[in-house]
């Protein structure tokens, strides 16, 4: 990433495989890279400034970062939804639900038959609109939106930030896609709310079979909702595996440093551990491991090269030479 | 007795305009050297109820007694002594702080306004300040951006305490941090309160912050206070079914915890509006409904050695 400062290396050789129907979770700090990770998928992070300088992502069997023009808007509105986090500016003030919806569900068919080269600026006929319209009133009764028909003409405001993070769920799976991309999807909202925003996740994964990637920085809902967790920290995946043994027995430093930093029932005031020190400059990161400069453990060895994963057992994969 | 709230009202609006009784009858003691928590979801009246302390939002009716005297009707140049003894940290390090002054001006400022110091004496107390919350006193002239948000906040914290204040109102200190620097800023909120022996109100939604810090904690809902107690009473057996929903909604790091496979609370505050009549709770509440839920407000009635709850079925509970 070019930024004012210099380059910026954002990603690091950053390893991740999402398997059809996983629910998988991909936590870290601010600014550790994993919304640009997940990002990359759809292509969303612009060129410049980014710059991709090794490295593939592969989409059901394709190089994503190869795929252009109409192609690339094909593979978005077929396969690929996405939830952004916060719902207050993830919707359009001025215009209603209902118009947003149905632009979003247009849009998505409008990329699908992208053949003849007028068909995008054509105006739509009442028919397909009214369709249109019909899918995003059963979208929203899906998503558990109360009285759909008479909300739907509701603008933005009307509706709650719970309400409104349902509104953008329910626009992410209206292509029927088969990856979801969640980030951080229930960061702004209240505990409760959260909860219930949660459950509708979990619902619709069991219900039409979506592959959810899921970021966030609060690993209690990856524990609740994920079955794999993959852990950032400054570009790297640090440590990977099913949810239920990462954190059941952390490998990695980070992720113990992590959890212990989380209060809990069992800790008493000021028993608290944080992670010492801060995130490192991506202008200018340390060689090697980026976590040694932080890291009890570090050695010598920690400054020469990033440690190549090791699996630690079946599935569960670290970064970190202490298991070399 | 450092600080006590009594019957304190806020209504915006009126005049023709829809009235909203954003903070309605709240009444709490917080003692001495104590940490108390106030709860509850956005929009339940915490921060308004926070602000009318030091009267940066001045009350509809009810008082604020401290140190044994009201401060409604003290007049405006009193409020001002008043105000070196209460001092606020705000939520979000990133816009609270001026980004054009430096940090010597930020921590400094309440010196001058409050004419402690300047010059150079200045300079050795903001000095002094710095190392007290663990910044690195040779960036004096260093501006916000140039610091983290752990490290902003900390700036935050110095400004609060430099006027060696009796009370500290924490207006969510940490909602803004990673988990990592949380843990960090909340240690020194505890080791600043046994050096200095602050008293604190701290205000939140997180929960797992309440259990870590407070001794007594109290959960607001549309403005009014629904349970009060100890951090070991509201944790170990909430009476009010709101209470028991919001814990049970924290996503446990426990993943055989299984909080998903459980319905607690359906609905949110604009879905399931209250009518302005009977518990303003009832709307969403999962608990079995008895008919004065709708009709009548409950009072806050005792239900153990302290604990309080504003709760019909807990009444029946009980008699």
């Amino acid at each position: 990433m070019v930024t004012f400062d210099g380059v910026s290396k954002v990603l690091n050789g950053v390893n991740l495989t999402i398997n059809k129907g996983d629910l998988l979770g991909l936590v870290g700090e601010t600014g550790c890279g994993k919304s640009v990770t997940a990002m990359t998928i759809p292509r969303l992070v612009p060129q410049p400034p980014a710059r991709y300088t090794r490295g593939e992502v592969l989409f059901r069997g394709e190089n994503v970062l190869n795929k252009q023009g109409d192609t690339l808007r094909e593979m978005r509105a077929q396969h690929i939804g996405i939830v952004f986090q916060d719902p207050m500016t993830g919707l359009n003030p001025v215009f209603t639900v209902e118009q947003q919806m149905v632009d979003a569900i247009l849009s998505r068919q409008n990329a699908l038959s992208a053949t003849g080269f007028f068909r995008g600026w054509m105006p739509s006929n009442r028919q397909v609109r009214k369709q249109a319209q019909e899918r995003a009133i059963q979208l929203l009764r899906r998503v558990g939106i109360p009285e759909p028909e008479k909300r739907i003409h509701a603008y933005p405001h009307e509706y709650s930030g719970g309400m409104r993070q349902r509104v953008l769920i329910a626009m992410a799976i209206s292509g029927r896609p088969e990856l979801l991309i969640a980030d951080e999807p229930t960061t702004a909202l209240d505990v409760s709310v959260q909860a219930q925003i949660l459950r509708l996740i979990a619902e619709l994964v069991r219900e039409i079979g979506l592959t959810v990637l899921l970021i966030t920085h609060n690993i209690g809902v990856v524990a609740q909702l994920c079955n794999r967790i993959a852990v950032m920290y400054a570009g790297n995946v640090v440590e990977s595996g099913l949810t239920a043994d990462v954190l059941r027995s952390p490998k990695h430093p980070y992720t113990q440093g992590l959890l212990k930093a989380i209060p809990d029932e069992s800790i008493e005031r000021g028993e608290l551990v944080g992670v010492a020190g801060s995130v490192p400059s991506l202008l200018n990161p340390p060689p090697g491991c980026r976590f040694a400069p932080r890291c009890a453990h570090a050695r010598e060895k920690c400054t020469t090269a990033f440690p190549p994963a090791r699996t630690v057992e079946a599935g569960h994969d670290v970064s970190c030479v202490l298991y070399e | 007795m450092t600080l006590e709230l009594r019957n304190l009202t806020k209504v915006f609006g009126g005049g023709g305009k829809r009235v909203v009784r954003a903070v309605d009858d709240v009444s709490f003691t917080i003692p001495e050297g104590a940490t108390f928590g106030l709860l509850g979801e956005s929009g339940s009246g915490k921060s308004t109820l926070a602000r009318m302390i030091p009267r940066l939002i001045e009350p509809t009716s009810g008082e604020v007694i401290f140190h044994g005297k009201s401060l409604t009707r003290l007049p405006e140049r009193d409020m001002r002594g008043v105000r070196e003894q209460i001092q606020m940290v705000f939520q979000n390090p990133f816009s609270s702080l001026n980004p054009r002054m430096t940090v010597r001006e930020l921590i400094g400022e309440p010196l001058l306004v409050h004419k402690r110091a300047s010059g150079a004496a200045l300079d050795n107390q903001v000095r002094d300040m710095m190392k007290l919350v663990g910044l690195n006193p040779e960036h004096t002239h260093r501006f916000p951006h140039e610091f983290s948000g752990g490290q902003r906040q900390r700036i935050g914290i110095a400004r609060a305490i430099i006027l060696q204040p009796k009370v500290l109102i924490l207006d969510e200190p940490t909602s803004a941090l990673d988990v990592s620097v949380q843990a960090q800023v909340l240690n020194l909120l505890i080791d600043l309160q046994r050096t200095l022996k602050l008293t604190y109100l701290l205000i939140t939604h997180d929960l797992t912050v309440v259990r870590y810090m407070c001794d007594e904690v109290a959960l607001m809902y549309l403005g009014k206070i629904v349970e009060q107690g100890t951090v070991e009473q509201i944790f170990k057996a909430p009476k009010h079914p709101y209470t028991q929903a919001l814990l049970h909604d924290i996503p446990s790091i426990d993943p055989s915890q299984r909080m998903l496979e459980q319905v607690s609370l359906e609905a949110d505050i604009v879905s399931a509006p209250w009518s302005g009549r009977g518990c303003r709770f009832s709307p969403r509440c999962p608990a079995a409904q008895v008919g004065e839920c709708r009709t009548v407000e409950p009072p806050l009635v005792t239900v153990g050695d302290g604990q309080i709850a504003a709760c019909h079925l807990v009444q029946t509970v009980l008699t």
